[in-house]
């Protein structure tokens, strides 16, 4: 009974031993891992944040696309889940990187160039007797390019790319003045 | 009542068992989970996060499901750790009684207080589950609105 006894009452105590230890063990290295897995994920939200902005406008994909491209990137990093929800500092940097990214300006959402940082308007020449359009062949002559155009930058969806596109008069724009439709109707 | 009495004894005995039994377990479940998250990391990729967005009320239901399942792991952990440390407190009272084992109000102490460490781990692993949850699943929320918003 003596030998029983005394070899359940140590048993428990080195089995619940052994496990706080190992625990504490596992939790100091499950910290360096979340450190440079950290460290790893920052790098790679930003190099994906410049890869957005690169050459190849953001506007023409589409948020579907955007998400692929996302998840190829950073399926090979490990998301340091306990670090973020500790540090409430890390988790805002961390957050505004990947909400960043994910804003980035697709087809489906719209295009306003000034905000998504799209390409700047064309820039009219002017010579003597009418205007060129912006890397047109040739200057346009005639009724339609003496009477005012306005450009408006949106999605074509016979060539998949967001261009610009030309309206006029002919197209419903009316480009009196407030002061020269009253003097017309006057 | 008699140390050296038939029923005593029986009663030592019975409740001796009844501690091996939950060390056992505790042994065999701690090790299990050790074991596995050392080999089997579990741990996703911030890919797998955006990934989620794809289907977020489908996701969100299966990482509620996957933390609920560790939680509970947890929470048996440590009921099953107070049971086998209630063991040990009958055990040591047995041997206390008998007074056959030297440094007994010692080695009794280095348990119990080894044991309410243990399952204050995890209290607070349990604890760290919840925040996790709420974590990823207002972030998720959050990145999944602005799919919505210009």
């Amino acid at each position: 009974m003596e030998g029983v006894l005394q070899y359940l009452i140590y048993t428990f105590i080195a089995i619940v031993l052994f496990a706080l230890v190992t625990i504490f063990v596992a939790e100091r290295k499950r910290k360096r891992t979340a450190l440079a897995a950290d460290a790893s994920l920052m790098g790679d939200l930003t190099a994906l944040s410049e890869s957005l902005k690169g050459p190849e406008p953001a506007l023409r994909i589409s948020y579907s696309e955007l998400l692929d491209r996302v998840v190829d990137r950073l399926s090979a990093s490990p998301f340091p889940v306990d670090l973020y929800t500790k540090d409430a500092e890390r988790r805002a940097v961390m957050e505004n990187k990947l909400i960043g990214i994910l804003r980035t300006p697709t087809s489906e959402r719209g295009s306003d160039p000034e905000k998504t940082g799209g390409p700047t308007p064309p820039v009219f020449e002017s010579p003597p007797g009418g205007f060129r359009r912006p890397g047109g062949p040739s200057a346009l002559s005639g009724p339609e390019m003496q009477a005012p155009v306005v450009w408006i930058w949106h999605y074509d969806p016979s060539t998949g790319k967001p261009a610009w596109h030309s309206y006029g008069p002919r197209f419903g724009f009316d480009f009196r003045t407030q002061s020269q439709k009253e003097e017309e109707k006057g | 009542m008699d140390p050296n009495s038939a029923v005593f004894l029986i009663a030592a005995l019975l409740f001796g068992i009844v501690l091996l039994t939950v060390a056992l377990i505790l042994f065999v479940t701690l090790g299990i989970q050790l074991v596995t998250s050392r080999f089997l990391p579990i741990d996703l990729s911030a890919g797998n996060l955006v990934s989620f967005l794809k289907d977020l009320p489908t996701s969100a239901g299966q990482l509620q499901k996957a933390y609920d399942w560790n939680i509970s792991q947890w929470s048996n952990f440590g009921t099953t750790l107070l049971t086998g440390t209630l063991g040990f407190i009958t055990t040591c009272l047995v041997a206390f009684y008998k007074g056959e084992i030297k440094h007994l109000t010692i080695t009794m102490l280095v348990g119990v207080a080894a044991a309410l460490c243990l399952y204050l781990k995890s209290q607070i692993e349990i604890n760290k589950l919840k925040n996790q949850f709420m974590y990823w699943y207002s972030l998720l929320s959050k990145i999944y609105t602005l799919r919505t918003s210009p």
